[in-house]
């Protein structure tokens, strides 16, 4: 006998915190690659500065 | 009665519950990225000459993102064929968890802030150098010939053989003899790698029509032409010792790895048909080999190498506390 599918209500409350905590994780994640890549510029700034 | 089947929600899928940030990872291809991180760093040490250590982890950084970034350019235009394949149908665009369209406009945006950051922090030759690997491996291998021929591996595999020599230019800011010699050590050790992960995967790559050469040319075509690259990568593998990049300990160990290399290619050529460990067994060791060489080359080439690192540690302390 066929397994019976798995629905998804994209209204249910707990689809909606996962979503959140997902968007949590992605702003946290693109928050930390931009604070990265400024200290990674700022760094390169001060090197090239006392190299010249 | 049957009970509903309990749903994970950490299982839901990007569509219905967003990306995660593990999707984004996934389409870096972070276990290509290791091998392509390694070998640019490689030519990074054995380059002559001395880079800041701050701008040498730049320089592997952009190489890194930039890999990176075109293997998710690949993933996007590749969408198709990966659902169809086993070995690529969980990646993030085909299980549904990412948008095509973001993840091309994520592989499109690390590229040009990889190229621009290698150019303007190290120099121009490596920025260009690493904008041209990234046009070869999404055009000229993706888009072009992956589909079309089945020398895709040989010419495609340019793109992966690149990054010792972008290393190379990170530190020196040119392209001489001896790092084209780098190169080429990984452009003749691409299609016997290649073709021993697609002789026990053939049946993928013939479902999605890519037409490998265990595909096209059938598997006893495919094992000799795989002996032939092994034997030719021996003399070219000895190029870095002839022109004096590294001493005789690598030389030695380099005709000892590429016999082990030749006898693996041995194996699979007088292995049955239907017989895959052999092919499995290459495949391992090709990555073994790779990595082996490149280190070897490294301790070679600078004998206080281990000194060095410390130093480096030391200098980038230095820095931190002034």
């Amino acid at each position: 006998m066929a397994e019976p599918a798995k629905t998804v209500n994209k209204a249910d409350p707990a689809v909606l915190a996962e979503r959140r905590r997902r968007q949590r994780g992605r702003n946290w994640a693109v928050l930390l690659a931009l604070v990265a890549f400024v200290v990674v510029v700022y760094a390169i700034t001060i090197v090239k500065l006392k190299g010249s | 009665m049957t009970a509903r089947p309990e749903l994970s929600l950490r299982d839901l899928s990007g569509s219905i519950a967003g990306p995660r940030v593990s999707d984004y990872i996934a389409l870096l291809k972070p276990r290509v990225m290791s091998l392509v991180v390694f070998s640019g760093f490689a030519g990074l040490v054995v380059a002559p000459g001395s880079i800041h250590p701050l701008i040498a982890a730049v320089a592997i950084l952009c190489i890194a993102v930039g890999a990176g970034a075109s293997g998710a350019i690949n993933m996007w235009f590749d969408r198709d064929i990966d659902a169809i394949m086993s070995r690529t149908k969980s990646r993030p665009i085909p299980a549904g968890n990412v948008d095509p369209n973001e993840a091309l406009g994520f592989g499109l945006v690390l590229s040009f802030l990889s190229v621009l950051l290698m150019g303007m922090a190290v120099n121009w030759t490596a920025g260009s150098l690493l904008a041209f690997t990234i046009f070869f491996y999404v055009v000229i291998y993706t888009m072009w010939l992956k589909r079309r021929t089945p020398q895709n591996i040989v010419i495609g595999g340019a793109s992966g053989a690149f990054p010792p020599m972008i290393g190379w230019a990170a530190v020196t800011g040119d392209i001489s003899l001896a790092s084209i010699s780098l190169f080429l050590l990984i452009f003749m050790w691409t299609p016997p790698h290649f073709w021993a992960l697609s002789l026990y995967r053939e049946g993928d790559y013939a479902k999605a029509g890519v037409p490998m050469m265990p595909v096209v040319a059938g598997a006893r075509s495919t094992k000799l032409q795989m002996l032939v690259y092994t034997l030719l990568l021996l003399p070219i593998a000895l190029v870095p010792f002839l022109l004096h990049v590294a001493g005789p300990v690598y030389a030695v160990a380099a005709v000892l790895l590429n016999l082990g290399f030749i006898r693996h290619a041995w194996r699979v050529l007088k292995s049955p048909q239907g017989i895959m460990g052999p092919a499995r067994a290459m495949f391992r060791y090709s990555l073994l080999y790779l990595f082996l060489h490149f280190a070897l080359l490294m301790i070679d080439c600078n004998p206080g190498i281990i000194a060095r690192a410390i130093d480096l540690v030391h200098a980038l302390q230095a820095g931190v506390i002034e």
